[in-house]
């Protein structure tokens, strides 16, 4: 197997999710009644740059399978964005508006994002280039 | 707030070590040679999400039966 050295993708997003949930909870916790939205704010910020860092860190990888990456990332995006809308409509249905909407909206941005990155770098760092040519010969 | 540290284990464990080792494996599986080493290392990942899951599942049942007792 190959092994080739990659970036900490999955502990950094990891990080990013758990930031992103503690912020939920943290906010969701205090709804109805009114929540100080700082440490959200902060949290949320955080988990952005930590989406950040991971984007960047993986687009520096040479030689990494791009096209596995976005045939995996492409399908749990488009998953992942169908569960976010529903978690939107929630909150929506449930009257929450303000400043607390547009934390937990950008919160389910950075989740749908992160998820699909992490399905897709654990698919593509396994893929190995002589797979194709192989698949061929024996067919 | 223990079912909050709860509720947070669990879903980042599902979401970021769980769901993408479980994509990965089929993935592996569906090619026309599949290679034990790898569905190898992404089933030791499962293995351990797995057991930290069935026990923060413990923890739930803990936490729902000391608030039904209280």
């Amino acid at each position: 197997m190959s092994e080739q050295s990659y970036p900490p993708v999955t502990q950094l997003a990891m990080a990013s999710l758990a930031l992103i949930v503690a912020g939920g909870i943290y906010l969701s916790s205090h709804l109805p009644q009114h929540v100080p939205l700082a440490p959200a704010v902060v949290l949320l910020a955080l988990s952005a740059l930590l989406l950040a860092a991971n984007l960047i860190a993986l687009a520096r990888v040479r030689g990494f399978a791009w096209d596995r990456f976005f045939q995996v990332a492409k399908w749990s995006f488009l998953a992942y964005v169908a569960i976010g809308g529903m978690i939107e409509y929630v909150f929506l249905r449930n009257h929450l508006s303000g400043g607390p909407l547009v934390v937990l909206t950008l919160s389910l941005v950075v989740f749908s994002v992160h998820v699909p990155t992490l399905v897709g770098f654990t698919v593509a760092r396994y893929y190995q280039p002589e797979e194709l040519p192989a698949a061929h010969a024996e067919a | 707030m223990a079912s909050f540290i709860v509720v947070g284990v669990m879903s980042v464990i599902a979401l970021g070590l769980l769901e993408p080792a479980n994509i990965a494996v089929l993935i592996e599986l569906k090619k026309p040679r599949p290679r034990p080493e790898v569905i190898e290392r992404l089933m030791k990942r499962f293995i351990f999400s797995a057991g930290i899951l069935g026990v923060m599942q413990v923890a739930t049942l803990v936490i729902m039966t000391k608030l039904a007792s209280s």
